[in-house]
Parts: C-alpha cells; sequence; structure tokens
C-alpha cells in the first residue's frame, strides 16, 4: 500500500516553506505516492504550479489549503469538487477583504458557511500539558467542530517531540478519525537549513540566538511510504484514511473556466456572430459605407484570430463596460495590442486611430 | 600646609651594602671599579679609600699604589638604584611619598608625618638612628623644598634641619655645588670666584641667566621655593589608605588581631562617611628586621563591614610571619565603588540585612575554596542538552529567556554520556533492555524517541533518538541511540542521566 | 488527679519540644508543604523548617529521586523569595530539571568544592547565614561531631539543611531532626497511556526525633505533591507499554 500526503507547506507559506510546489510534486513522484496535497496557509497561490508538474508526472494533485483562524484551531480544507473549490476561494476572499495586505482574518462561523463539499482536518497543537492531557480548551473547540462540520479529520504527525506517542494516544481518544500526516515543510532533509534560515528571517533574529524558534529536528520532509507505515504501525487506520481523503477529492483544476455572463450576447446569435456585427458597425461609422480592402481583411483576420481563441466574449465584456463608461463620462483609454488593433478602435474600445 | 621634604644622603652607599655583608671590610679602604675602555676605574670608595687619596676616576692599578691593601669590587651599573629602590620601600614606613634620588640619595615628603614621631627633630632621629644601626654612613637634611633639603644633606657637616622658611639662610654659605649643578658650570663660577651662593644669589635675574645658563636660575629658585618642584613617588599612593604605626613592635596573634581590627574600622569609617565600599584591599605589614608581607581580599559586593573585612583577612592570618615583630601596618583599599542601597534581584523578598549576609558568606567561601567554584546556571535557549543551561560565575544576572517547562529532563545528567550495551529491535524502538556497570536493566516503559539534531550552525553530526526508560525496579533512565542510518555505522547507545 | 497528671504531662511535652527547637508555629505562619500524611509524622503535625534533614541514598538512581524530592520540597521553601545554595564535590546536577519541580534553577547558587572536607565547612558556614531558604549539602560521610555543629548553625539562623548521603556504607547515629530514604517506584497512567508516568516514589522516615517514623508512596503530579496507593508490583510480562 502506497501513501498520499495530505498536510505540505511550500514556499507559497511566505517564510514558512523551505521548498517551491514543483519540488515538492517532483518529489512525491519520485516516492511513488498515490498523491499529494499542497495546504499552504491560507491561499491556494502556488496550486497552478505543482498541477502543472503533477500532470507532467503522472501523480495526482488536490488542491487544498490550510486555514488558520483568529478564533480557533487551524483546518486544513480539501474540496472534493468546483463548487467546494470556488466556496472555499470565495472564503479566502473574505478574507483577505476584511485584512490588509498579506494577512487574512477569518473565523470558525465564516468557515461553517463555506463547508459544504470540503473534508477538513483540524491541526491539533504540538505539544500536550504537563500532566499529559490535550489542553481543555483544544477538546472543546474539537466538540464544536464536530458539531459544525461534516467530514471532519484530525491530522496525526510524528514530530519526534518527547510525547509524542503520547499525544498519539489522546487524539486517538478524540473521537475524531486521524489522519496520517508529516507536516511537510521542505521535500528533502537537506533543505533544512534553508527553512531555518526563513525562520530567523521571518522572526528577525540570528541563526544564533533563534533559540526555540527552531525546530529541534530535521523530520518534516515528505518521507518513503514505507517509513510513514512503519511509524503509525500502531495507527493503522491513520494511513488507510489518508488514502481516502485523497480518493475523495476529484477536483481537478482543468475544469476551471471563464463564465461570462449570458446577457452579453443577444438571443439567438452566437458571440462571434455578435461581434463580427457591432464591429462592422463601428467600422462603417468610423470609415464610411465603403470600407478599404485593407481594412476589411485586417478585421476579418482580428475577428478569425478571435473566434479560434475563442475570446469573442472578452472582447463583448470591454465593449459593454467601455460602452458603459463612455457615457458616464469616463475616460477609457486601450494600451498594449488592444491599441494597434482596428478591431478596437472600430469597437470604439480604443480612441486612437490605428 | 607647607611642605616638608627630608633628603638623605648615602655617602658610600655600596661599600656600606658591602662591608655589611663582610664586617672586616669596615677597617679596610674599599672600591668599586667599573671597566671603562679597556681599563678599570674607580666609582665608589669608602672612607678609609678617600683617606689614602682615592679619588673617581682614578684607575685601579693608581688606587692600589696610594692604598695598600685596598679591596677591589667590580660593580654593576644600576646597582646603586637596585639598592636605593630597596632602602626607599623601607622608608614607607615613615611616609609613603618616598622618591629614589639618584645616583645616592633619597627624598621624602614628610608633610604631616613627622608629630607621628613627636616632632622633626625626633623623626630625623629616628629615620636615621636606624639607618645608621643598619650599617649606612647617611647625611639627612630637612627643609620646606627639595632643593634646599638636599642641598644641606650634601654640603652641611652632619646634616641639619633648616626651620620653615628658612631657605635663604640655610643656602648663603654653601658652595655653588649645593645646588644640583652641572660639572663645567661648577667649575666656571668656580674659575669666576664664586665660592659661596651669597656671591651671586643677589645678582640681577638677567645677568645670572646670561653669563651662567637657566638652569642655574632653576636650581636657585628650586631650592629657595618660588619655582616648583614635585616628588615623583615610587609607589602611587593609594587614595585610600590608612596606617598603623606601633610603639612598641608587636608579635602575638591576639594584639595582631586586634590592631589590625582597628585599622580596619578607621578605614571602613572613612569609606562609609564617602559613601563607599570595599573591593578589594591590600594590607602590608612591615617588621621591624627591614622585612614586610602582603595579604589581600577581595569581596563580591562593595563592604563597609569592619567584621565582614576583618574576617576574609582573618582567614590568611595563619600566613603572617611576624619575626621579631611586626611595627607598621599599612591598608590600601586598591578597589573601591559606590555602595549602593538597591538590592539584588536574586534574593528579592528578603530584607536588606539578610542579602548582605548571603553577599558575606559567598566573599567568605569564596576566599576558601576559590571564587570560581561558585556558580549558577542560567537558561539558554538551545535544544541541545547539554547546551541548555548556561554555567556562570554572575550571581547577579537575570535570565533572559524563560526556562521551557513542556520537555522531561532528568535531574542528573552524566558528562559525558556513558556507553551501555543495548539492542533495539527496530529503530524507533526503545531498546528491550541494556547493560551498564555489569547491571542488567530489563525495560518496561519508554517514552520516545525524542529526536534533537545537533546545531548545524555550531557544529557538525547527526542526531540523537532519546528515550526515557524506566525498568522492571521503577528506576528512570535518560538514554539515547545514535543514527542508525549512516552507512557502515552500528548504532551505539548511551546513557545520558537518571530521573527522579 | 489524674487529669492534672496528663495535663502536667502534656506541658512538659511542648516544653521539651520547645528546647528541642520545635516551637508551635503561630497559624499565619504555617507553610503547607503539600506532603499530606507524611506531615502528621512529625511535631506539631507540620514539615519541620530550620531543621536539618538526612537523606541516605545508596546508587545514583536514589539520588536523582531524592533530588526530585527535595526539589519539590524547595518550591515551597523559595516562594517567599530568598535564595538556595547546593553544596557539593561531584556535580552532577542538571538544572533545567528542577523547573518541572516548580523551583527556577537560576535562583540556586551552587558551590562545587575540590576537597571532599570542605563540603561541610561551606555548609556549615551557608547554614549560619540568615539571608537563605535552604542549604542541600552532597556528601559520604557525615559523624555525630559534624551534624551537631550543623545543628547549633541552624538553632541561631534557622535555616533548613537537607543533607544528601551518598554511597553510605554503615549509618552512624546523627542529631538530624529526621532521616528519610526515597526510591524510585514504577510509574502508573492510565490504561491505554503509552509511555512512562509521572516520577513515583516510596518515602520512608526511617529516623523521626519526637515523631512518627513511616512509609508512603508519593507521586509528583500537577505541580504538586500526591499519594499513591502501594500497588504490588506486576510482572514485566504483562506490563509493557511502548511508544
Amino acid at each position: 500500500m502506497s501513501y498520499a500526503e495530505l498536510q505540505v507547506t511550500s514556499n507559497f507559506s511566505f517564510r514558512l516553506g523551505g521548498s517551491h510546489p514543483e519540488e515538492l510534486v517532483d518529489q512525491a513522484a519520485d516516492l511513488g505516492y498515490t498523491a499529494i496535497a499542497l495546504t499552504d496557509r491560507n491561499t491556494f497561490a502556488g496550486v497552478v504550479r505543482a498541477y502543472v508538474v503533477a500532470k507532467d508526472r503522472g501523480i495526482k494533485f488536490i488542491p487544498a489549503v490550510r486555514l488558520d483562524l483568529l478564533d480557533g484551531p487551524s483546518l486544513l480544507a480539501y474540496p472534493t469538487d468546483q463548487a467546494a473549490y470556488s466556496r472555499l476561494s470565495g472564503l479566502l476572499t473574505l478574507g483577505n477583504l476584511r485584512a490588509e495586505k498579506e494577512k487574512c482574518f477569518l473565523h470558525k462561523q465564516d468557515v461553517y458557511g463555506y463547508a459544504e463539499g470540503s473534508i477538513f482536518v483540524i491541526i491539533p497543537p504540538d505539544k500536550i500539558t504537563a500532566d499529559f492531557e490535550l489542553p481543555k480548551k483544544f477538546k472543546a473547540e474539537v466538540a464544536e467542530y464536530r458539531a459544525n462540520l461534516k467530514n471532519l479529520y484530525i491530522a496525526a504527525s510524528r514530530t519526534f517531540a518527547d510525547g509524542d506517542a503520547k499525544r498519539l494516544f489522546l487524539l486517538s481518544e478524540l473521537g475524531v478519525p486521524m489522519v496520517a500526516t508529516n507536516n511537510v515543510h521542505y521535500h528533502d532533509p537537506g533543505r533544512r537549513e534553508l527553512q531555518d534560515v526563513l525562520t530567523c528571517v521571518r522572526h528577525k533574529r540570528t541563526i544564533f540566538n533563534a533559540g526555540y524558534l527552531l525546530h529541534q529536528n530535521a523530520e518534516r520532509y515528505l518521507k518513503e511510504a514505507k517509513e510513514m507505515q512503519r511509524l503509525f504501525h500502531a495507527y493503522p487506520d491513520a494511513v488507510a484514511n489518508s488514502q481516502k481523503v485523497a480518493a475523495a477529492c476529484n477536483f481537478d483544476l482543468k475544469s476551471l473556466q471563464y463564465e461570462y455572463p449570458d446577457e452579453l450576447v443577444p438571443e439567438g446569435m452566437t458571440a462571434d456572430d455578435y461581434l463580427t456585427e457591432i464591429t462592422l458597425k463601428g467600422a462603417h461609422e468610423f470609415f464610411g459605407e465603403k470600407l478599404a480592402p485593407k481594412l476589411e481583411k485586417q478585421l476579418h483576420f482580428e475577428l478569425d484570430f478571435v473566434r479560434r481563441r475563442g475570446h469573442a466574449k472578452y472582447f463583448l465584456t470591454v465593449h459593454d463596460y467601455v460602452a458603459w463608461a463612455r457615457s458616464q463620462n469616463i475616460l477609457c483609454q486601450g494600451r498594449g495590442s488592444a491599441a494597434n488593433s482596428a478591431m478596437c478602435y472600430c469597437l470604439g474600445v480604443t480612441p486612437v486611430n490605428p | 600646609m607647607p611642605k616638608r621634604f627630608v633628603s638623605i644622603w648615602f655617602r658610600y652607599l655600596l661599600t656600606d651594602r658591602e662591608a655589611i655583608r663582610q664586617k672586616s671590610l669596615r677597617q679596610l679602604p674599599v672600591a668599586f671599579t667599573e671597566p671603562d675602555h679597556g681599563r678599570l676605574l674607580v666609582t665608589a670608595m669608602n672612607s678609609n679609600a678617600e683617606q689614602c687619596g682615592v679619588k673617581p676616576g682614578m684607575t685601579a692599578a693608581d688606587a692600589r699604589v696610594i692604598a695598600p691593601g685596598i679591596q677591589l669590587f667590580e660593580t654593576k651599573a644600576g646597582r646603586n638604584i637596585k639598592l636605593l629602590k630597596g632602602l626607599a620601600e623601607w622608608c614607607l614606613r615613615y611616609t609613603p611619598l618616598v622618591m629614589v634620588d639618584a645616583p645616592d640619595g633619597l627624598l621624602l615628603d614628610v608633610t604631616g608625618c613627622t608629630h607621628l614621631k613627636g616632632g622633626e627633630t625626633e623623626f630625623l632621629k629616628d629615620m636615621v638612628g636606624r639607618l645608621r644601626a643598619l650599617g649606612y654612613t647617611i647625611r639627612p637634611g630637612m627643609a620646606d623644598t627639595i632643593g634646599c633639603a638636599w642641598a644641606v644633606a650634601r654640603c652641611v657637616e652632619s646634616g641639619l634641619i633648616v626651620p620653615p622658611g628658612g631657605q635663604r639662610n640655610a643656602l648663603m654659605p654653601l658652595p655653588p655645588a649645593c645646588l644640583r649643578l652641572g660639572v663645567d658650570l661648577l667649575i666656571k663660577l668656580n674659575e669666576l670666584g664664586f665660592y659661596q651662593v651669597r656671591s651671586f644669589i643677589y645678582l640681577p635675574k638677567s645677568d645670572l641667566k646670561r653669563r651662567f645658563g637657566a638652569s642655574i636660575i632653576l636650581r636657585l629658585y628650586q631650592a629657595l621655593g618660588q619655582e616648583a618642584e614635585f616628588l615623583l613617588p615610587l609607589k602611587e599612593p593609594v587614595p585610600y589608605s590608612e596606617r598603623i604605626a606601633l610603639l612598641e613592635p608587636i608579635r602575638t596573634r591576639e594584639v595582631i588581631e586586634t590592631t589590625v581590627h582597628a585599622l580596619i574600622d578607621t578605614l571602613c569609617k572613612r569609606l562609609y562617611g564617602e559613601g563607599l565600599g570595599l573591593r578589594s584591599a591590600v594590607l602590608t605589614y612591615l617588621r621591624i628586621d627591614g622585612k614586610s608581607g602582603q595579604l589581600s581580599i577581595g569581596t563580591n559586593h562593595p563592604s563597609q563591614r569592619t567584621d565582614h573585612v576583618f574576617k576574609l583577612f582573618a582567614l590568611q592570618f595563619d600566613q603572617v610571619a611576624p619575626g621579631l615583630g611586626i611595627e607598621i601596618f599599612i591598608l590600601d583599599a586598591t578597589k573601591t565603588e559606590p555602595a549602593s542601597d538597591q538590592q539584588n534581584v536574586l534574593w528579592n523578598g528578603k530584607p536588606a540585612a539578610d542579602s548582605e549576609e548571603v553577599a558575606e558568606l559567598l566573599d567568605n567561601v569564596g576566599a576558601r575554596v576559590g571564587k570560581d567554584q561558585i556558580h549558577r546556571y542560567l537558561p539558554q535557549e538551545h535544544h541541545w542538552p547539554e547546551r541548555a543551561a548556561e554555567n556562570t560565575t554572575n550571581l547577579t544576572q537575570m535570565p533572559e529567556c524563560a526556562w521551557p517547562e513542556d520537555h522531561i529532563r532528568p535531574v542528573q545528567l552524566l558528562e559525558p554520556p556513558e556507553p551501555i550495551e543495548a539492542m533495539a529491535l527496530t529503530p524507533d524502538y526503545a531498546p528491550r533492555q541494556f547493560v551498564y556497570r555489569h547491571e542488567r536493566h530489563i525495560i518496561v516503559n519508554a517514552d520516545g524517541p525524542e529526536r534533537i539534531s545537533h546545531e548545524w550552525w555550531i557544529e557538525d553530526g547527526g542526531y540523537r533518538d532519546y528515550y526515557v526508560a524506566e525498568d522492571e525496579e521503577g528506576m528512570r533512565y535518560w538514554l539515547f541511540g545514535t543514527p542508525n542510518d549512516l552507512p557502515g555505522q552500528t548504532r551505539r547507545w548511551f546513557i545520558h542521566g537518571y530521573f527522579p | 488527679m489524674t487529669a492534672t497528671k496528663k495535663e502536667i504531662i502534656t506541658k512538659l511535652r511542648q516544653d521539651l519540644l520547645g528546647w528541642e527547637g520545635f516551637r508551635p508555629v503561630p497559624p499565619e505562619e504555617r507553610q503547607s508543604f503539600g506532603l499530606g500524611a507524611i506531615e502528621s509524622a512529625f511535631p506539631n503535625q507540620m514539615f519541620p523548617t530550620g531543621a536539618l534533614h538526612e537523606f541516605i541514598s545508596t546508587r545514583p538512581e536514589f539520588t536523582a529521586a531524592i533530588g526530585g524530592f527535595i526539589a519539590g520540597i524547595m518550591q515551597t521553601l523559595l516562594e517567599k523569595g530568598g535564595v538556595c545554595v547546593w553544596v557539593s564535590y561531584t556535580r552532577r546536577i542538571y538544572p533545567p530539571a528542577l523547573k518541572r519541580f516548580g523551583v527556577n534553577p537560576d535562583r540556586i547558587i551552587f558551590i562545587d568544592v575540590t576537597r571532599e572536607k570542605d563540603v561541610l565547612w561551606v555548609t556549615e558556614e551557608a547554614l549560619k547565614c540568615h539571608g537563605i531558604a535552604a542549604v542541600i549539602c552532597e556528601t559520604r560521610l557525615l559523624s555525630f561531631m559534624e551534624s551537631r555543629r550543623l545543628q547549633l548553625a541552624i538553632e541561631q539562623s534557622q535555616v533548613t539543611g537537607f543533607i544528601l548521603r551518598k554511597d553510605v556504607k554503615h549509618l552512624n547515629t546523627t542529631a538530624c531532626a529526621a532521616r528519610w530514604t526515597v526510591r524510585p517506584l514504577r510509574s502508573k497512567l492510565r490504561a491505554g497511556m503509552p509511555g512512562v508516568g509521572f516520577p513515583r516514589w516510596q518515602v520512608e522516615l526511617l529516623k523521626v526525633r519526637n515523631g512518627q517514623p513511616g512509609s508512603w508512596t508519593l507521586e509528583w503530579k500537577n505541580n504538586a505533591f500526591l499519594h499513591s496507593e502501594t500497588e504490588h508490583i506486576v510482572k514485566p510480562d504483562t506490563q509493557r507499554r511502548y511508544a
């Protein structure tokens, strides 16, 4: 049986992850994992690069996110389909809009509202208390999550810290199924030093006085499937659950398309036809009834190009809001290749005659 | 207060020294010679030799001719300075400000010292008497200025005490040589008929300068007291220093202790009055036979308490050898600091008197076992166990970070860790049993592995896998294994500590 | 008649205690060390501070256990401020471990002597000092005369002294107020919990002046002493718990 790594922090979690998404996916493929997810902090930013490499190497990639909340334990969120992915994106947007740049403010309540279709994994504290218990507060929060989220698991990692075994035992008592992860922060153990340096940068210290901010060992890398199984021999269900969660996630990034409003195109016509119609209309307005052959040729070339690429709706959208802006006396200017386009001039998108 | 200086002339310094060694030389002519361009020239001689007509600069051969039976010794340059230094130190019992006055004299600043002996005459008599008793031929001079004291010591038969303000009168009948002038100038003055100071003392300054140079003006004015001249003491005087001079030399332990106690008391009272405390002090005792000894102490905090300082010295009283008797004790406070009222944060919560007591305890203990043996531990943020606590002798520094509460660590640590025989069935497991010091322990419970890697920015290395292991008897050990994934290396096991 | 006799004897007993240095302490000064039933073994039902406690150890594992036990008591002694002095001639203590017993290791002054005979001299000096909360001394030998000297020092200063005697071959009489041994015991955890549990010891009072010797099973949990029932030691095969 192989293994799927569900908790991976890349360098898109700024100053936290020590490897690129591409490197992580590549290494996972080398190790023969069934799947690998990317769970950066409050962002999906790294998924595209990971996706590209995953497609190349033929390994299943799960775009996911780690939700760091203001008022509760962090949650790993895995969308199972496109709708769920939309919801999580919406959730992140909500959090980003509330805060200044680079920050994202999310509450537990927000998550409950956007949870449909996603699988959640609770991230437990690293340490247990001095009397060998989980903090009371955490246990209460787990109870709340259980009440509000379907498809809930809890992440179990072997941190190689002194209370490890006791901690895993206590997690197993919580009544939430465990998922085995390695809390990956870099793809290869050799990257550990870089990751330490990043920690220093993050906290504005030097390596000599970063003290306990640095991790005490270098175990948070992508390990061999065999080793992960061995490390969790006491909790084989946890490893099985990782596979289960991975199998349930069937959202492929490729399925994301642009979606344009329908009202752009009048009934009965295709977007390309409508675009051609209004372009020619505009052309006649500017250049008169008879169009010069050169101009006609250019227009048809551009329209053909747009048709082949399938961007008709895009131009219609632009035309739509430029027209509205003009009606409000708002200045609109075209730039770059648009400024050079006869079609755009005819549409009224750019004011300068190419 | 007007100054008083004493100048002592050791007329026959080197030969007297030799005669002290060999009593028989007193009767004979003795001279010292130094090599000069292949010949031996006489540099110093005793009175017997002088009477025969031996003069400095004469060759040894000539000296032998005019003084038959003369004992000649070769001398090294600088010998006289060495002797004078020793004598200067001996004179410290009279005043702390003593200077070597080459080539054959000493200068003492005795301002305010003479009353201790009952007046200037007694003072000088005492000093001269003791020096003569040692075996030296000397001539003293005392005056308000260095120049005048020097003059009367050199040029007045059997020395003189010049009354305050009486320099001019004293100098008048003396030959120009009393003014410490160069040989050439003296020859010139002699040729011109100036045989006594009075003959030129009233000449206009400009004339003197023009005819004889600036040095004659300087020396004259220095001697008269119109030009300043300073004494550069052999030993820098210590600002806080007290001394006790005893009428009768003391030898018994009890009396020594009482005297030292009183001396310390005087010093401490003085420091207290100025808001200072003692950090280090030196007690010097001068014996009647010329030898001396020293004891030194140091404290952790500026101390003003007589009893405490006395106790620190008392620990060393066994080393004091009074010989035939000690006549002077000198206590120098070599380092003082403002005494602070602020309590050390270390013993927070306890009243002031107690923290003084603790500071004194540490001083006493430090004096006996060595200051370095007293230390504390401060937390250091290192995962590596041997570095988690820093050993420091600083007793007041507060920790800069917190002691971690989330690690379980053994109360006793073995330094260095000791090898044990053990084998774990699989990596990741603690060993089932281990053997240490010929005892086998069967492990029934274990926590771990706690993997701690070497701090890569300090030293190379892999990691240690630590286990908290409990055996059948309930004894709990901290064991670790070296990495087991390095090619060509077998895993080794160690015991690092004992848990409570 | 008998009543008066009883009263007389009680009064005599109290007087004797007073002469021996056990003063009745007013309630507001009473410090509880959390030792529970153990404190009843002492006169006045109080763990005696300002007294000399002797601990006997025959192995380094026992020395470690004693160290933990003493640290737990030190926590209370240091509550009101002050500093501890720990004298030894073979330094093995690992300071970070003391934090678990509620003692900040930087509040202890360690004095390491190179000559064994200096240990008792330093201990005596430290015991005379009013400003010290406790003195711990690691030594092998302690003659009656030496213990008497230490006891006399304490009578003036009321400092609490702990004498940790290691490698003891022959037990002699001393003037200490109490003689203890502390041996480690197998730890207990609730069912299923892997690994090693809380420090657990068999604490024995071998001799107590004017008190009742006894033996108790003690644990250290939640920053306090906890009395635990003595358990029959289970055979190793049936109770192996691994991480």
